[in-house]
């Protein structure tokens, strides 16, 4: 009877394709042959994030649209408790076991590893959430996970790691385990007294590519604070030797969908100021009139000439 | 439409239908005949080439012989003959290179499919050979959810899976069956040991 093992590593790799992220870890472990046709097959991931904080750690793999595996490490005694789901956060469907002689950050890390580590997985986004108190802390942490990742890298193309004192270090170290980075971000969030909207989000990004270049992203609830910048927040940008422009953007947040609208542009104390609305709100975008085209050519709206 | 109703018929079966449409003939390896229609033939990439290569008028339909598909038997054939005939004239889908690929199986097709594994094997892999991208895809898909969910000892169950030692045990001996030479040192060595030998040397 033809099955599985009659066919070609070229139809077997069209099954591959088709394979959800755990069933393709399956096959990887069944034989030798499959192995090497998983490995050979690539595969993206859109997002990936990793958090550990006073013993816990956190892993989710988002594989799809409210798709994702998610592990939830405890240290206890001088093991560790692990639960796992997918697709799902009802407790009573986590499958949960114990690993004695082991701790939570070592065992995350081999987990992500085993499973990610390999040149045929890329990640759209890696999400670093390693809250430390310090930078020397957040260096110790970093220094443990390059121990512990095993020399194993993660093909990356955007980093992202929330704000707190380590995540310069976050952001630095994370080379060591990440390839292939183009873009850095490091997101501030500040919730509002009022509502569930975030009241202020700042965003560093760096992009490596051709050209480098660093970006802060401000959304406020009220559009009149864009003038409120300090300019000196765009000279500290420019001061780096990589960064080629910068620019704010400033966001209005609003519940209901808002019909899109063409830009309108000005000129302002020494900045050109493009307003215009998508579905997602209305935009501020401030910015040095020689980064004008550029950021033009970044922004997903279009404008007519 | 339903499986049963997809216009493909063996040609001893049924009456042919009286359309001015050029419908093709084909023959597998076990000499059943199937009419198919041209625009079901677009579907297939090489049997699309292979028509329109041959340049058949409606005369040369009915009095050449009928194109001889040596590789893929009656009962496969049939399966992807009723699924071009009922996918006629649908666009045909162009890789984007993601993956994973994210794949629906319409109503048609799983009740097509609802066959056993050993000939769902065997529909991938004429969908590969007749180079059909749709039939391929949902075909690959259906295998795949065979897949969810199963651990890796499950999956040596489902998919009949030979272990790494069966693996390379297959690997051994096909490397012997093509290697002559090989073979003829073992037999040599088996008669020394016959003979009383200690060594081969």
């Amino acid at each position: 009877m033809v099955g599985w093992s009659h066919l070609p590593p070229e139809i077997k790799q069209h099954v591959v394709k088709k394979l959800d992220f755990m069933s393709r870890h399956s096959l990887k472990s069944t034989s030798y042959t499959d192995r090497q046709i998983v490995n050979s097959t690539p595969l993206k991931i859109p997002r990936v994030r990793f958090g550990h904080k006073d013993g816990r750690c956190l892993i989710v793999i988002y594989t799809g649209v409210e798709q994702f595996l998610r592990w939830e490490l405890f240290d206890e005694g001088d093991g560790v408790t692990l639960q796992r789901s997918e697709n799902c956060y009802d407790t009573a469907e986590f499958k949960r076991m114990t690993i004695q002689k082991a701790n939570s950050l070592q065992m995350g890390i081999n987990i992500m590893s085993n499973l990610l580590a390999h040149e045929s997985i890329k990640i759209d986004v890696f999400e670093w959430d390693i809250p430390c108190e310090n930078e020397e802390e957040a260096e110790e942490r970093m220094l443990k996970i390059i121990e512990y990742s095993n020399g194993k890298k993660f093909r990356v193309s955007e980093i992202l790691s929330n704000s707190n004192p380590g995540c310069g270090i976050i952001s630095t170290y994370s080379y060591f385990i990440c390839c292939e980075v183009r873009e850095l971000k490091t997101l501030y969030v500040a919730s509002s007294d009022i509502n569930i909207f975030p009241h202020k989000t700042v965003e560093f990004k760096t992009v490596t590519d051709e050209v480098s270049y660093g970006v802060i992203c401000i959304l406020y609830e009220e559009l009149d604070e864009i003038d409120e910048l300090p300019e000196d927040a765009f000279e500290e940008i420019g001061k780096h030797e990589d960064v080629k422009f910068s620019c704010a953007i400033e966001r209005e947040v609003t519940a209901e969908r808002t019909p899109a609208q063409q830009p309108t542009r000005s000129e302002e104390n020494g900045f050109i100021k493009l307003t215009y609305t998508t579905e997602c709100g209305k935009y501020i975008t401030k910015m040095f009139p020689n980064d004008e085209q550029f950021i033009k050519n970044q922004l997903v709206v279009s404008f007519s000439s | 439409m339903s499986v049963e109703n997809a216009p493909v018929v063996d040609v001893d079966e049924a009456a042919i239908p009286v359309e001015k449409k050029m419908y093709y003939r084909f023959e597998s390896n076990d000499k059943k005949e199937f009419r198919v229609s041209e625009l079901a033939i677009q579907q297939s990439e090489t049997l699309n080439r292979l028509v329109e290569a041959m340049g058949y008028t409606s005369e040369d339909v009915e009095n050449k012989p009928a194109i001889a598909i040596e590789n893929i038997d009656g009962k496969t054939l049939k399966l992807v003959f009723q699924w071009c005939e009922h996918h006629k004239g649908e666009a045909i889908p162009v890789d984007d290179g993601s993956v994973p690929k994210i794949v629906e199986i319409p109503e048609f097709d799983a009740k097509l499919m609802d066959i056993d594994n050993g000939l769902l094997f065997k529909l991938i892999w004429a969908a590969d050979y007749l180079n059909i991208v749709q039939l391929l895809n949902v075909s690959c898909k259906k295998v795949a959810n065979m897949a969810q969910g199963k651990t890796p000892a499950q999956l040596r169950r489902v998919y009949l899976l030979p272990s790494d030692e069966e693996d390379e045990a297959a690997k051994r001996a096909a490397q012997e069956a093509q290697d002559p030479r090989a073979r003829e040192v073992e037999e040599e060595f088996e008669e020394r040991k016959r003979q009383g030998g200690n060594s081969f040397f």
